[in-house]
């Protein structure tokens, strides 16, 4: 009651900092920092850039099944089998992403480590709860920060150096972000649950870990699951831009087209790649809004 | 509260017949966790040679000896490349490798990040209002407003489609894409990053931002429509301030993921850290790229930092 007193009658100092005015002035000088410390037009633009640009949009109109090169190939095979190799290297690193995300996400949970203290207060075993414990949650939200920090791309490009040109390699360069990041969602998502059920298990005897896994983990599963969906989203699309490196998905296709100015069939690459996410996307959100619905 | 044991299992069925326990929901999770497991028998792994059918994933030993800080490099009488460690060597080392860089390099795939997000927040902030279903569907924010014939009606309705497939394109096109065909245009300036990474978060930003919108409590804005305020004045007065705040929320946590995008613009040869990332690897100075994958890393997790400490403050204020 006090403490409620005291913030009534002392001026929220912290309030100040997202006012519409304060917060715009700070995005205002960052914005002017930034372009003022950069060098937007460069010296790098090709000369013929509109000619180039007028051409590739013309090609949009007319996009081809038989390559552009002098072989004249048919595309279809090649299309599919890059198709097929993006949306499997997504599943195969999500495979990897939610089942080691999950157990990270537990161990990084407020709620695994002291669900009771959660619950309310146990005045009991006083140096776990005040140091070890969150100093053990200190150290893997760190680790998930370092896997995280990294881009997918750059743990590909690592990859490749260290075990060579394999599908392999890029499925773990995509993982492992992955993995950090669901952690790190899936921790957020336990914390936020509600504890109704985890106490009322406590209250009919349940111990630490039953009152985590039968009172949390069902309490949280449609979210986590409706973030997973999302997730499946960016790693299709990460998936893709891993071709830009020389893994054989869809973006390997644009990047090779584009190289050589065979616009009509970097088109028709294009198109596919749009159809595959823009289907995806719309799929899982209405899943997502089902899941919504459901919880 | 009387009940045997049949009357219960009945009241337990009628009550799991109610739960709307989705089965479209069940049946797309099992197609999902299915391909899951599939999706590694029907990708060609690679971990063998095509021909020897020996195994070909195994730590290459040029990077063994490449990763080692290169003053620290000794070669034993085998002409094998070990590390030794030398505190005064490896300093000096890294003193000169950050001077490649610099603080310039920081400030440059900052700044671009920084850049990017402002606009797309711009352009986010011309799309919200179109693309969330209570604003653009409605001729007025009273319950009992005249919606308008027919062809009124369709044409708001095409409008909000269009808003919406606008956005949908934005944010389904990767950051890397849309830099990608930039290129062609504007070749590897600054520029091209910005405008990618800027295309494809005002499609994400606007899209949360609507969603946001659509759940405003309605009340607040009939009021100020039946005092006469205009579809302007609402949108402006009712909707903005209340929307405003999830607006910043999601500002900051897109702005950490441009962060952590702008590097990889670098293989396409913009400007930022990215670009030393890639060379070092071009040039097979593995030494050199590790550590300015670190400084990456360090810079990506301070911004996530910063805007994780921004949203928590803008909540709870």
């Amino acid at each position: 009651m006090a403490e409620a007193e005291e913030s009534r009658l002392r001026p929220n100092l912290r309030s100040y900092w997202t006012r519409p005015w304060t917060l715009g002035l700070i995005i205002l000088v960052a914005t002017v920092a930034a372009g003022s410390s950069l060098d937007l037009f460069g010296d790098g633009s090709p000369e013929d850039g509109w000619v180039q640009f007028r051409l590739f949009c013309s090609a949009a109109l007319s996009p081809t099944l038989t390559s552009e090169s002098p072989g004249a190939y048919d595309l279809v095979p090649g299309l599919i089998e890059a198709v097929f190799t993006t949306v499997l290297v997504a599943f195969a690193a999500m495979s990897l992403a939610i089942s080691f995300g999950f157990v990270l996400g537990c161990l990084a949970s407020e709620a695994f480590w002291m669900v009771d203290s959660v619950v309310w207060e146990n005045p009991g075993l006083k140096f776990s709860r005040r140091v070890l414990r969150p100093l053990l949650l200190v150290g893997i939200r760190a680790f998930m920060a370092l896997m995280r920090s990294v881009h997918e791309i750059f743990w590909a490009i690592l990859g490749v150096a260290i075990f060579g040109l394999s599908i392999t390699c890029g499925i773990l360069a995509l993982a492992i972000p992955y993995v950090a990041t669901f952690g790190r969602i899936y921790a957020e998502l336990l914390d936020e649950t509600d504890r109704d059920a985890a106490g009322a298990l406590r209250d009919c005897g349940a111990g630490n870990f039953a009152m985590f896994v039968f009172g949390l983990l069902p309490r949280a599963a449609s979210s986590m699951l409706s973030y997973t969906f999302y997730r499946f989203d960016c790693s299709l699309r990460s998936s893709a831009i891993l071709g830009f490196i020389g893994f054989p998905t869809l973006g390997l296709s644009i990047h090779s087209a584009v190289r050589y100015n065979f616009y009509r069939e970097a088109w028709t690459y294009l198109y596919v790649l749009f159809f595959v996410l823009i289907t995806t996307e719309m799929v899982s959100g209405v899943l997502r809004r089902r899941l919504t619905a459901w919880r | 509260m009387a009940m045997n044991r049949e009357e219960r299992l009945q009241a337990i069925r009628a009550l799991k017949k109610k739960s709307p326990g989705d089965r479209v929901l069940l049946f797309s999770t099992a197609i999902f966790a299915s391909c899951c497991a599939l999706s590694w028998f029907a990708l060609d792994l690679g971990l063998t040679h095509p021909v020897t059918g020996k195994s070909r994933f195994h730590v290459q030993p040029r990077f063994v000896a490449d990763v080692i800080p290169f003053p620290l490099r000794v070669k034993d009488e085998y002409g094998h490349i070990h590390g030794k460690w030398d505190s005064d060597l490896f300093f000096g080392w890294a003193q000169e490798t950050w001077a490649e860089i610099g603080w310039s390099g920081v400030v440059e795939t900052v700044s671009i990040s920084v850049l990017a997000i402002v606009l797309a927040a711009i352009c986010a902030a011309f799309l919200v209002l179109p693309a969330s279903r209570n604003v653009a569907l409605r001729r007025g924010f009273l319950p009992a407003d005249d919606e308008g014939s027919r062809w009124e009606r369709g044409g708001r309705y095409g409008l909000f489609l269009m808003a919406r497939s606008i956005l949908l394109l934005l944010r389904a096109i990767p950051e890397f894409v849309w830099a990608f065909l930039l290129l062609i245009l504007l070749g590897p300036v600054a520029l091209a990053g910005v405008l990618a990474l800027a295309l494809h978060n005002a499609g994400i930003l606007a899209k949360l931002t609507s969603e946001s919108v659509e759940d405003l409590e309605p009340k607040p804005l009939h009021a100020l429509a039946g005092l006469g305020a205009g579809k302007l004045a609402v949108s402006m007065l009712g909707v903005g301030p209340r929307a405003y705040r999830q607006f910043l929320v999601y500002f900051f946590y897109r702005w950490e993921t441009c962060i952590r995008e702008t590097a990889i613009l670098g293989i396409l040869a913009i400007h930022t850290l990215g670009l030393h990332i890639d060379h070092a690897f071009a040039f097979f100075h593995y030494d050199k790229a590790v550590f300015f994958i670190l400084v990456n890393s360090a810079i990506v997790i301070v911004g996530d930092f910063l805007g994780s400490l921004a949203r928590r403050t803008i909540r709870r204020a």
